[in-house]
């Protein structure tokens, strides 16, 4: 099997919090292989990513965990080490999570305008009396937020009747 | 690149993170309460991956990475998508 390139990230836990000199030591030499120690989030220990070649992301992990036992035994007295978690993936992937956005795409009532294409009373005149008007995604202070999306599936969906509604007149007359 | 890492540094120390800079050159990543994350090297061989890198382990550790502002969506049409 030809080999590829993986991005593998490792978690270990440790029985105490490692100092910071010790991560330092740890990082050192995983940037031998151009690779990052952290601490660990969560709980006492440390994570290292390093981009190698293997044949497959199993593999690629195998390699990373020798690799680190090694570095772990020559760097730092760190004795009781645990493997919590191990992910190989294809390096691009990797990075596009990494840079997704924690937040959603938010509109204004202002921006929700725009996106609709009517006035920002409209907005507020389709919120309390349109049934099928998303719920606000949050209210701050200012006024409602919605989230893009659902903005522009109500956009896509709504059964726009432009013009005066016809008047009822009373008794049907 | 330098940008791209100096822009990370401004986000974190917006955010109650510490970012200092020790004798040899590496940026080092605090957070809030004082706890050690991760640095970043003076001259990684591969700055794109080491920024990937700390960027993943400084959102682990719950410093919440925003969507780009609109005016820089548009600066980046602009450029061609850079």
């Amino acid at each position: 099997m030809a080999k590829q390139e993986w991005t593998v990230r490792l978690v270990f836990a440790t029985g105490a919090a490692l100092q910071e000199a010790i991560l330092d030591s740890l990082a050192g030499y995983a940037e031998g292989w151009d690779g990052t120690v952290a601490n660990r989030a969560g709980g006492a220990g440390f994570a290292v990513t390093v981009d190698l070649m293997a044949a497959s992301p199993v593999q690629a992990i195998d390699v990373a965990i020798a690799w680190i036992a090694k570095g772990v035994s020559t760097c730092c007295d760190v004795t009781d080490v645990e493997l919590v978690d191990a992910r190989a993936c294809d390096p691009d992937i990797y990075q596009a999570e990494a840079l997704k956005p924690d937040t959603p795409e938010l509109a204004s009532a202002a921006d929700a305008a725009v996106i609709l294409g009517v006035t920002r009373q409209r907005v507020h005149q389709l919120v309390t009396e349109h049934p099928r008007f998303p719920a606000p995604y949050a209210r701050l202070a200012t006024g409602p937020i919605w989230t893009v999306p659902t903005i522009e599936h109500f956009r896509d969906t709504w059964d726009r009747r432009p013009g005066r509604r016809p008047v009822a007149t009373a008794g049907g007359a | 690149m330098a940008d791209d890492i100096n822009k990370l540094i401004a986000w974190a120390k917006s955010q109650g993170w510490d970012v200092q800079s020790d004798a040899d050159g590496y940026r080092r990543f605090y957070r809030p309460d004082g706890t050690y994350v991760v640095r970043y090297p003076a001259t990684p061989s591969n700055p794109h991956r080491r920024l990937r890198d700390v960027i993943v382990e400084v959102r682990k550790h719950g410093l919440e990475w925003p969507r780009p502002s609109k005016a820089e969506l548009r600066s980046r049409r602009t450029n061609g998508g850079r």
